[in-house]
């Protein structure tokens, strides 16, 4: 292939694409390194899908440019899906076929040398192999999903595009995509996640763009962008002693690192740090060493729907930290 | 994992067979629609030949019975319910997403249409043998014998090729199915009547002569009827052919046009 090995997967600058009044992109500046699980996160109509398709070159973007693995998408769109393995929003695979059928048709179509054998392995790795011979109309939401993300998988290309691979699924099947996007991580591919649940690009993201109206507005690894909002709270509870006094919490944890002030209220103080997932260790170790018994530890982090809020003024999505079906969550 | 990727050719070829394999996939798991298909032609033969059993049209060669003159209009308009019907699963594959799906593969996007025009293609002349077998239940065997049933079948492929590339570019143009089953409900019947189908020319209003004259439909069934009846020129076939292959050209061009825009 004559992909550029070392470009960023994904290198977006400028991107417009309007259906006629709607400016579904409006100058979408992204960059996407090789290897790492990068988030898109948006609420309806934030024109994620819309960025997705300019990738693949299935829609031509009316400024601005693509490239991905170092290709531009617009006059090599076919080397560039070559390498994209691609799990669209809506469940594709085709109903009349069984699991397998579909497997081994778009296996044929990737010219892999044993499609044959390759689609049993990726059954398995999807954990289809029970449902391998029925028709794919007849399994379940979930089961469809993982078709797809099968398909997305046969010909192990180096970069995942997922379009909100988790809409309209339970907390099981949620799980389980997880579980394949960590996958997908831990063999050194690259992802880019389309989402709207925040909780979904929080655990799994190494970073996020977070798009608003065809826009960026905010990218970062998700502590960052939480950091950002003015750090995180450490709230602790000091057992009772007999006696003892309530341990000094200013002294103890005023003059350690990332910690920004201490509110001390007899047994509990509330911390306010920086980037509570390294100040929490920090703050542990203080009380330990000073020999204060802890009854309970909280860290209080603010969330990505706070960072969205942060930079439109607007909630991302009601509820939309709930793996619920996807009512409302479609759009048309 | 993705092996070096083959000739262009090599590729074209695998990947058109791999979409072919999938609409005899579909064929096996809706085998009433084959069976559907078959019949509709059956019913033409049966009832309107009954009806029309004492038919003297002014054109048609004296001594003929009409069943045998309307064979070669029975195979033609199955050739073309059969042709224009073609895009329709491509409807669906566009409106399910399907589709983008497969858009998003590296393939050509040539092989959509060529899989879809090749299983066209292969029920069409299904379709043509057991009509001409049931003709021959009936009474009406092909006077030019083997050599004229390949001729039919080479007619009908030939009215087929335009007729599919006008149905797969009409699917994709289509903005929503409704349309597409709308103009092809509004066309069917009229093309098969203003056509030598049913009665000859010399039957017909002047008006109605002109559109039969243009129509592709005519061209075919004008070269199939002899080669039914027997008593056919060489002349005659190829003005024909001739015809047809202009239509298929200006079909093909138009589907083209049309596809190249939608299959981004
Ligand atoms: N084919 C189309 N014609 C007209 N407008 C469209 C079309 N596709 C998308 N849009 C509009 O473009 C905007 C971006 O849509 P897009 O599908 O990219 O959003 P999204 O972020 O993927 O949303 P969702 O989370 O609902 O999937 C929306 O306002 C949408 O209505
Ligand atoms: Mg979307």
């Amino acid at each position: 292939m004559v992909e550029v090995a070392n470009a960023p997967a994904i290198r977006v600058t400028g991107l417009v694409k309007n259906y006629g009044e709607v400016h579904a992109l409006a100058g979408l500046d992204l960059e996407v390194r090789r290897g790492e699980v990068f988030g898109l996160l948006g609420p309806n109509g934030a024109g994620k899908t819309t960025t997705v398709k300019v990738l693949l070159g299935l829609l031509r973007a009316d400024g601005g440019r693509a490239e991905v693995l170092g290709l531009d998408v617009a006059s090599a769109a076919t080397e560039v899906r070559r390498g994209v393995g691609y799990v669209p929003q809506e469940i594709t695979s085709d109903p009349y076929l069984s699991g397998r059928e579909n497997l081994r048709f778009f296996a044929r179509l990737y010219h892999l040398p044993d499609p044959r054998a390759r689609s049993e392995e990726v059954l398995r790795q999807v954990g289809l192999e029970d449902a391998a011979d029925r028709l794919a109309k007849t399994y379940s939401g979930g089961m469809r999903k993982r078709l797809d993300l099968g398909v997305g998988l046969l010909h192990d290309p180096e970069l995942h595009i997922l379009d909100e691979p988790s809409l309209g699924l339970d907390v099981e099947a949620r799980v389980r995509v997880w579980t394949h996007v960590e996958e997908l991580r831990k063999r050194g591919r690259t992802v880019l996640l389309c989402t709207n649940y925040m909780d979904e690009a929080d655990r799994l993201c190494d970073r996020v763009a977070i798009l608003d109206r065809g826009r960026g507005v905010a990218c970062d690894t998700p502590s960052a962008l939480k950091d950002g909002l003015g750090g995180d709270v450490v709230t602790l509870v000091a057992s009772e002693r007999d006696g003892a006094p309530p341990p000094d919490w200013a002294k103890l944890l005023g003059g350690l690192p990332l910690v920004r002030s201490v509110l001390a209220d007899g047994l509990r103080a509330t911390v306010a740090v920086e980037a509570g997932d390294r100040a929490l260790p920090k703050v542990l170790e203080a009380t330990v060493a000073a020999s204060v018994p802890i009854a309970s530890v909280s860290l209080l982090r603010p969330s990505l729907d706070a960072v969205f809020l942060r930079h439109t003024g607007r909630r991302l999505a009601e509820g939309a930290a709930a793996p619920a079906p996807a009512a409302g969550g479609r759009r048309g | 994992m993705t092996a070096a990727p083959p000739t262009p050719s090599v590729a074209f070829r695998r990947e058109t067979l791999a979409q072919l394999a999938r609409w005899f996939h579909h064929l096996r798991r809706e085998p009433f629609n084959v069976v559907f298909t078959l019949t509709q032609p059956i019913l033409w033969m049966l009832f309107f030949s009954s009806l029309m059993q004492e038919a003297k049209l002014p054109g048609m060669a004296p001594g003929t019975p009409y069943r045998d003159f309307m064979t070669a209009g029975v195979l033609t308009f199955t050739v073309y319910g059969n042709a224009m019907s073609g895009g329709i699963p491509l409807l669906f594959d566009r409106e399910n997403g399907f589709l983008t799906r497969l858009l998003a593969t590296p393939i050509a996007r040539s092989s959509i249409v060529a899989g879809r025009f090749l299983y066209i293609e292969a029920v069409a002349l299904a379709q043509t043998l057991l009509i001409l077998g049931l003709a021959a239940l009936l009474g009406v065997s092909v006077r030019t014998g083997v050599l004229g049933v390949l001729g039919i079948v080479l007619f009908g492929a030939l009215l087929g090729l335009g007729l599919t590339a006008l149905s797969l570019a009409l699917a994709m143009w289509v903005r929503h199915h409704g349309t597409f089953f709308m103009l092809l409900g509004t066309l069917g019947l009229p093309l098969l009547f203003c056509s030598t189908a049913l009665a000859p020319v010399d039957a017909m209003p002047t008006w109605m002569r002109w559109v039969a004259l243009a129509n592709p439909m005519s061209f075919c069934v004008d070269a199939m009827r002899p080669l039914v009846l027997g008593g056919g020129s060489f002349g005659r076939y190829v003005l024909s052919a001739a015809g047809l292959l202009a239509f298929d050209a200006v079909a093909v061009w138009v589907s083209v046009r049309v596809l190249k825009g939608k299959l981004a």
